[in-house]
């Protein structure tokens, strides 16, 4: 396979042929439940960053669809024992429909009207999974099985082994990555970049951009739901604390720091954030087991408060830029011949994905 | 037919009446300036026109067809186009990618997850072609924002026509525009002109005088006069109602420089 | 149903509002006048209940604790608009939004840091223990003390913001910021007051409330969210709307409170959804 003429599709392919490999290994480096917690939140990442690195939307309660699809799944093998993939489809596509509400309430305002509305749904999602204890345990929780596959044909695959569930959690990930990927490309993905980049002008060019952001969100809100039920049979353990504002806080830390601009940035904040909160605390006890070594958190939002500062395209954002910037130098000092090749080389190799919505226009 | 007509137009804020029961028509084919002091609802008036902003009273046709509260994006599908005062583009994105998105808008294809790769081309042919009418090719792979204004000028106009629209309506087309690059976007309006009708408003008397055929002035939210370049410059009323405008009549360059 | 306990509620809510009031006004101040959201407020409230603990337990005299808190916070609030506020100016709201909430939690984990994880009491002051009989009721003084109070600081709100040209002029400047500019005023002093005086205002709330609420970490970020709700409720920059909002938004919650109390958090939500699908701008907000 020919590396692309396109300097941002090059340095995409370069990227994916060092880092999806990568994910095959990480099991070597980091314990197999932390590796997956990883690839669960870059999906949840992934799922958000269609909106707010897309679409320029910030949405302040997207725990609820993250949550909601974990409760579907959970209730559904608990009570009616369905086999797991017509679960997590359900799951996908409570999320969905969660969003859909939500979205058709929300989508018409804009700013800090829709982050708080939107805020609003995830603390009411909150109260439905506290107080409606029948169904969602309340604060007690439920406890997540987690069965095998079963397909008809080929037989069960265990997924119990926490390697085993990794590679599972790993297949969705990237079936994930790859429709988000396409979406970024297709029609409809540099249309919603439009409406980031200038709703008015989109507007004024015939797009209702009502409808558009309307479905990046059920989309945003499908992916989600699949997240929460990996997650819930991650920790095989659901609770309403899915569905809680913290959650929520959390996913837009992880595409923030990971950098809303490219695809690769929700598995890179998620590979910080998982590090950060699961080794640092460790690490500081470990040293110095000062009380202080709780308070983390404030070396978090530090960091996230500087990246928001200085760093707005978060860790990988930078670097891509820089990456891209190199292979359009390389491409055109191939001699004046091959610019032009590269210059006429259409851009339906890949769409220009634009600065993070981060920045000032 | 007329290709626009409004009927006893009013707009209130409040108090204030911003414009005044107007009454125009024009005809397919036209370039007519809309001149006047700040304040006097021209740009209120497009905003109606093309739905950024609902009418209190009155009625808008184009093409023989209500479109009095219609939304933007309907109005645009309809075939009307417009420019802002302040450049519209989308900043962060390629020049070419600007207009292959614009063109795309005007197609079915818009929800689409997957295209073939013949109709990309076919939407990057017909950028391409855009952009070398409105004298931009050369930088498809720029970043939009990093264009001179005058160059976002004419991208914007792009964006406008690949929508192919029947009635263009240009808001300031040369404000803000370095000196020595008017020329360009005037001879880019006059040129979009001869296929298509033109609306603009204008604070450059040069331009206004040297383009247009028709010449419509309002003040206080009404039509003070209406009628060609030569009877608007020698009108009483128009001259009579503010001395500034008489002024620039009389002598364009400094009415360039205000 | 409870209702001999209903006019008791309503006052509960009131005075709950004046709270929220208090900082909502602060929150739609600022960002009528300088366009910027601010969701560090609510630390400010929260340092001046802190500060009210310290100040109590120091000196054990509550009335001293009321001007040092506010002040105290007046005096942060200048600080970080002067050195960190001027370079923020002009961002996207999404982005302002970003920030100063990461701001609001690293301020969260500070006050852990010095204070401690564990919540702290602040008991009412000896001369307002006690309860006064409204007639209907009978009402803890304090509380009875903390409207009036407020009331009168509401009222010199009003009257700064309405019959001084201080007050025109911040007026003026909710409504178009380039005017401000345009008159020759020197618009960062402005900004600089406009920011203080939200930050007087919060911490004030803080010291006032410290009695009747927990004092703890979190007490920061739980007020922040009443009050955008609270001023989305009213109108972006609305003084009326802060306190109609306010009012509006305590009485639910207590009322909520007394008749579905898990549902509390919720009830309010669904009150500013319902209001922002009726009235975008809020009730009082501007078109």
């Amino acid at each position: 396979m020919r590396l692309a003429q396109n300097p941002q599709t090059r340095v995409f392919q370069l990227t994916a042929a060092v880092v999806l490999p990568l994910t095959l290994v990480l099991p070597l480096v980091l314990p197999a439940f932390a590796a997956t917690e990883l690839l669960v939140w870059a999906t949840f990442g992934l799922a958000f960053n269609l909106l707010l690195g897309y679409t320029g939307l910030l949405s302040f309660g997207h725990a609820l669809y993250f949550g909601f699809g974990g409760y579907t799944l959970t209730l559904l093998l608990m009570h009616l024992r369905i086999p797991l993939l017509p679960g997590m489809l359900a799951a996908m596509a409570v999320g969905g429909v969660t969003a859909l509400i939500v979205g058709l309430v929300a989508i018409r305002r804009i700013g800090v009207y829709f982050a708080m509305l939107t805020l609003a749904a995830g603390q009411v999602g909150f109260f439905i999974a506290m107080t409606w204890t029948d169904f969602t345990g309340g604060d007690n929780g439920l406890s997540v099985p987690r069965p095998p596959i079963t397909i008809p044909g080929l037989g069960r695959i265990e997924i119990n082994e926490p390697l085993n569930y990794y590679y599972f959690v790993l297949v969705c990930f990237l079936i994930t990555f790859l429709f988000f990927r396409r979406i970024a490309d297709s029609p409809f993905g540099r249309l919603l970049q439009g409406i980031r980049e200038n709703e008015l002008r989109a507007r004024c060019l015939g797009v209702n951009v009502e409808r558009f952001k309307l479905l990046a969100f059920v989309l945003s809100g499908t992916f989600a739901g699949l997240a929460g039920a990996l997650d819930a049979m991650l920790v095989k353990f659901m609770h309403p604390d899915f569905v809680k504002w913290t959650t929520s806080g959390d996913v837009i830390v992880i595409t923030v720091i990971g950098g809303a601009r490219s695809i690769f940035g929700p598995l890179f904040g998620s590979t910080v954030f998982v590090t950060l909160s699961d080794y640092i605390p460790k690490v500081c006890r470990a040293y110095s087991g000062s009380q202080l070594c709780d308070r983390w958190w404030l070396l978090l939002g530090a960091i996230f408060v500087l990246f928001m500062l200085f760093l707005r395209d978060g860790v990988w954002g930078r670097i891509e830029m820089a990456l891209e910037a190199r292979a359009t130098r390389t491409l055109t000092r191939a001699g004046p011949g091959a610019a032009e090749t590269a210059r006429l080389a259409p851009l339906a190799d890949r769409a220009v994905e634009g600065e993070s919505p981060l920045r000032r226009s | 037919m007329a290709i626009l007509e409004t009927h006893n137009l009013t707009r209130d804020f409040g108090g204030l009446r911003a414009v005044n029961d107007v009454s125009l028509a024009f005809e397919p084919g036209e370039l007519c300036s809309i001149i006047g002091p700040n304040g006097a609802g021209k740009t209120t008036l497009f905003r109606m026109i093309t739905g950024l902003m609902p009418a209190t009273r009155g009625t808008i046709l184009f093409e023989g067809q209500p479109i009095t509260n219609l939304s933007p994006h309907e109005t645009a599908r309809l075939g009307i186009g417009q420019s802002f005062q302040i450049t519209n583009i989308f900043p962060s994105l390629t020049v070419l990618e600007n207009v292959r998105l614009a063109v795309q808008t005007a197609t079915r294809v818009n929800f689409n997850f997957v295209v073939s790769a013949a109709r990309y081309r076919e939407l990057e042919a017909r950028a391409r072609q855009i952009l070398a009418q409105v004298h931009v090719d050369g930088k498809e792979l720029e970043v939009a924002k990093n264009l001179s204004y005058g160059e976002k000028r004419s991208l914007e106009l792009g964006l406008v026509l690949a929508r192919d629209p029947k009635l263009i309506l240009l808001d300031e087309p040369t404000a803000g525009v370095a000196h020595d690059e008017i020329h360009r976007v005037v001879a880019l309006v006059e040129q979009i002109a001869r296929e298509k009708t033109v609306l603009l408003i204008e604070h450059n008397m040069d331009v206004v005088l040297s383009i247009s055929r028709r010449i419509v002035v309002m003040y206080q939210g009404g039509v003070l006069a209406d009628g060609p370049p030569a009877t608007i410059k020698t009108d009483p009323a128009v001259q009579q109602a503010y001395l500034g405008v008489h002024e620039q009549l009389r002598g364009g360059r400094h009415a360039a420089r205000a | 149903m409870n209702v001999d306990l209903l006019p008791q509620f309503v006052f509960n809510g009131l005075m709950s509002g004046m709270i929220y009031l208090l900082i909502a006004f602060g929150i739609s101040l600022i960002f009528g006048m300088m366009d910027f959201i601010n969701f560090a407020h609510g630390t400010f409230y929260a340092l001046g209940a802190y500060l009210a603990w310290t100040v109590t337990t120091l000196v054990g005299n509550f009335w001293l604790a009321l001007p040092v808190g506010a002040v105290a916070v007046a005096l942060l609030a200048m600080i970080i608009e002067t050195t960190l506020l001027r370079r923020l100016h002009g961002l996207h709201h999404t982005l302002q939004l970003l920030l100063t909430f990461g701001v609001a939690v690293m301020m969260q984990e500070l006050i852990i840091i010095v204070w401690g994880p564990i919540g702290k009491p602040v008991s009412v002051p000896a001369l307002l223990d006690g309860q006064v009989n409204l007639g209907f009721t009978y009402y803890p003084l304090y509380r009875v003390c903390l409207v009036v109070f407020v009331a009168a600081v509401a009222f010199a709100l009003w009257y700064g913001l309405e019959k001084t040209k201080m007050g025109s002029l911040i007026r003026a400047g909710t409504e178009r910021a380039e005017m401000v500019n345009a008159l020759g005023i020197n618009v960062s002093r402005l900004f600089t007051g406009v920011f203080t005086l939200g930050g007087f205002l919060a911490g004030l709330a803080g010291v006032l409330a410290a009695p009747l609420v927990g004092i703890n970490a979190y007490m920061g970020l739980d007020i922040i969210v009443i009050a955008f709700v609270v001023v989305v409720v009213g109108g972006m920059g609305s003084f009326a709307g802060a306190v109609v909002g306010g009012l509006l938004v305590g009485v639910v919650q207590s009322l909520t409170g007394l008749y579905w109390p898990q549902a509390t958090d919720m009830m309010v939500f669904i009150v500013m959804a319902i209001v922002l699908v009726a009235r975008p701008q809020g009730l009082l907000g501007r078109a």
